[in-house]
């Protein structure tokens, strides 16, 4: 018994102790620098710039992270972009690969040009949607805004409507790099993004769905939308949860949508905030790798639970 | 068989080429990171020559200002020696200098090193001794549309005072047909947003940091400057400034969408609206100056094995040879050469000619003082030459960003810049 269980073990052990090297270096290393000062240049310390025992200081990069400025809102901006991505994905996600599991004319293009955003580099996409749909001038939306205005200004002259035109207000453009819709534009551009993934896993696993069921249902009278709720959405339930999965893993670790939009301005994640801390402070960027590791640990755990649920049933 | 063959063979040519170069005694290739910039990217064309004349071959890694700088400090400080030749700035060239990261420079007589604009080789140099050259140089000064101003029957003077640049700016707005008064630097970024707000602070006599090093944001003149600068964006600014810095900007003006632009001097050779003036930047009464001073500049890292060959480069690609060679060059002209870095630049003819902003330009640099006066403590106009300026400029201004979006008053706004300064500045030691 115990022999037929060793050679597999002994056959394992190359591969798992690479993966654990690949791991474990990496992460000590960062867990090292976390409880030292470790700074890349200093004119004051200049001790501090080479990574030794005797910089010691225990937890003091930690407090010194927990009390910098952006570090909860840095946690809370997280959960709410990667949550409401998620959201929006699976929703809409759902709702195309519904209307495109049927035959009609064009079905083949229609598909390809659903999937192409998913093929866009994060950073072009970013550079695309802030500079030439979002800009408030020059963009899409400045352009769009401003001819809606001219539009209306022209028929306010006219005898019998312009009285309703009037009271139409002037708009004005939403600037995207703001502080306050920031976060937004990031939401947008990576769920105009990651929709196409969504589509793709769950167009797959309709076309696995039970046709002859369908019919039945139909045959009983069932409208389309209680077959949708009562057989698609069960049905899907898998494949919502690993998309679900696999875009929390990306999505915790955006960073060039937020670098591009607004360089962090009211918009930041744990990723950023490590970003901006290695201009120097590598002690302070360690400790902040550690939290984000921290994190992520504490979703995967609720994931793989929620997950693991559904692949058990 | 046919791809163990070919990797044979391209072995035998990794063997062969290094050989060669082991037999040369030198280096057959130097590794350069740029700044992508206009004049780093025709850089890449001219030196075509002096990879034919010497036989170095040069490859080029060009990345954006950010990168480039996480890149290269990261490389320099671990001492990677991934490049031989490095693009660094002026708020760098000084610290990395005295930190013993990038190598002192010294060139023949034919270099002609007092050549150099003084503001440039104080800014570039630590105790004295040179750690960059610079491959161009600029200030800031104001651009605007003299139709407009003339239309409006407005003037802007020479570092005029900021109330009539703003009295100005609202004569020349004018939205409903796209006309936006003053356009100006809003995203965040202590090179983006910050190198024009601190000009503002210089010229209403603030600074970074008191005698002692502790931040100053809480000052009064931060305040006012502050306080202005948000009023007068707001107001008579484009919508969306917080996104904007010099590139968008430009994007702006050359659509014809802004009436003033204070910015770098180099804006001016890529400008192509009509009626264009220039004037000194606006000052509120300060002998600091009311313009930045800013340099690219190359530098050798430590860390790499080719220094003699980089240097050598260097020495052309910073010397007057050079701006003659890219003002002869068939593809560019002397519209194009890098400005900014020395005086006999600003005596050759051809180029007067084909630069209306020269003279402008140079009054601006010779009038910046990067060296520390009794207001500022510190090396740099815009910036403070210290390893951690960095990190507390991108921090104020993310606030003065917010500030301008309205997602908070300028009084929270400084507040939080100061504590977020104030906590990053004891944590390096300073106090």
């Amino acid at each position: 018994m115990s022999t037929k269980r060793t050679l597999p073990r002994i056959l394992q052990t190359p591969a798992v102790l690479l993966l654990l090297v690949w791991m474990l270096v990496p992460l000590s290393m960062t867990l090292y620098f976390s409880f030292i000062r470790y700074v890349l240049n200093s004119t004051i310390r200049p001790e501090w710039t080479t990574p030794a025992l005797s910089n010691w200081r225990g937890f003091g990069n930690y407090q010194y992270v927990l009390n910098a400025k952006d570090f909860w809102f840095a946690i809370q901006n997280s959960v709410l972009i990667v949550s409401s991505i998620l959201v929006l994905t699976v929703v809409l996600g759902l709702g195309i690969a519904v209307l495109v599991n049927r035959n009609f004319p064009g079905r083949g293009i229609v598909r390809v040009l659903l999937i192409s955003p998913f093929f866009v580099m994060p950073a072009v996409n970013g550079v695309l949607w802030i500079n030439m749909i979002l800009d408030p001038v020059l963009g899409l939306q400045g352009i769009a805004v401003g001819g809606i205005n001219n539009m209306i200004d022209g028929l306010r002259d006219f005898p019998v409507l312009g009285w309703f035109f009037n009271l139409w207000p002037v708009l004005e453009p939403i600037s995207f790099r703001a502080t306050q819709t920031s976060a937004y534009a990031v939401i947008m551009m990576v769920t105009w993004q990651w929709t196409p993934f969504a589509v793709l896993i769950f167009m797959t696993s309709l076309q696995s769905e039970d046709e002859s069921q369908k019919e039945a249902a139909t045959l009983d009278g069932a409208s389309a939308w209680s077959q949708f709720i009562n057989l698609t959405v069960p049905h899907l339930g898998r494949p919502i949860a690993i998309v679900v999965m696999i875009q929390s893993i990306f999505h915790l670790s955006l960073y060039a949508e937020i670098e591009i939009v607004s360089r962090g301005n009211g918009n930041k994640n744990l990723p950023y905030l490590i970003g901006e801390f290695t201009s120097n402070n590598i002690g302070a960027a360690s400790a902040t790798g550690i939290f984000a590791v921290i994190l992520a640990n504490i979703i995967a755990i609720f994931l793989l639970r929620m997950v693991g649920k559904t692949l058990m049933d | 068989m046919k791809s163990l063959m070919n990797t044979a063979l391209g072995l035998s040519l990794v063997v062969a080429t290094s050989s060669v170069a082991v037999a040369d005694g030198h280096a057959q290739e130097l590794t350069i990171a740029i700044v992508n910039n206009g004049h780093m990217i025709n850089m890449q064309k001219v030196a075509e020559a002096y990879t034919e004349e010497t036989g170095v071959a040069l490859n080029w890694v060009s990345l954006e200002e950010g990168v480039l700088r996480e890149q290269v400090t990261s490389d320099t400080a671990t001492g990677g020696g991934q490049y031989d030749i490095i693009n660094i700035g002026m708020q760098e060239a000084p610290i990395w200098g005295a930190a013993g990261w990038i190598e002192p420079l010294e060139f023949g007589a034919d270099y002609d090193v007092d050549d150099m604009l003084p503001a440039m080789r104080n800014g570039l140099s630590a105790d004295g001794t040179l750690y960059a050259a610079p491959f161009y140089g600029e200030s800031s000064m104001v651009m605007y549309r003299k139709d407009l101003t003339d239309a409006a029957g407005v003037t802007i003077a020479d570092n005029d005072s900021w109330d009539n640049v703003k009295a100005a700016a609202a004569a020349m707005h004018d939205p409903d047909n796209g006309v936006y008064g003053a356009c100006l630097r809003g995203k965040p970024g202590w090179g983006d947003n910050m190198a024009f707000v601190t000009t503002m602070v210089n010229s209403f006599g603030g600074a970074w940091f008191d005698a002692d090093m502790k931040p100053a944001l809480d000052s009064d003149e931060w305040n006012a400057a502050v306080n202005f600068y948000v009023d007068l964006l707001g107001t008579y600014g484009p919508p969306g400034s917080e996104g904007n810095s010099f590139n968008e900007i430009l994007a702006l003006y050359n659509e014809g969408k802004c009436g003033l632009w204070i910015d770098a001097t180099i804006a001016a050779s890529f400008l192509e609206v009509d009626g264009v003036a220039y004037a000194q930047s606006p000052n509120a009464g300060n002998p600091v100056g009311a313009n930045w001073l800013w340099a690219w500049a190359m530098a050798v890292p430590a860390g790499t094995e080719n220094a003699d060959e980089a240097k050598a480069f260097i020495e052309w690609a910073t010397s007057k040879a050079y701006i003659e060679a890219v003002g002869n060059h068939p593809d560019f002209g002397w519209g194009s050469v890098p400005t900014g870095t020395r005086t006999s630049t600003y005596a050759i003819p051809e180029f007067q000619a084909a630069a209306a902003f020269a003279d402008a330009e140079l009054a601006a640099i010779n009038s910046a003082a990067p060296e520390a006066t009794d207001i500022k403590p510190y090396v740099g106009v815009q910036f403070a030459a210290i390893p951690e300026f960095p990190e507390v400029g991108t921090a104020v201004a993310q606030e003065i960003a917010a500030a301008l979006s309205g997602a908070k008053s300028v009084e929270e706004a400084l507040e939080a810049a100061q504590s977020a300064a104030d906590a990053i500045m004891s944590e390096a030691g300073y106090y």
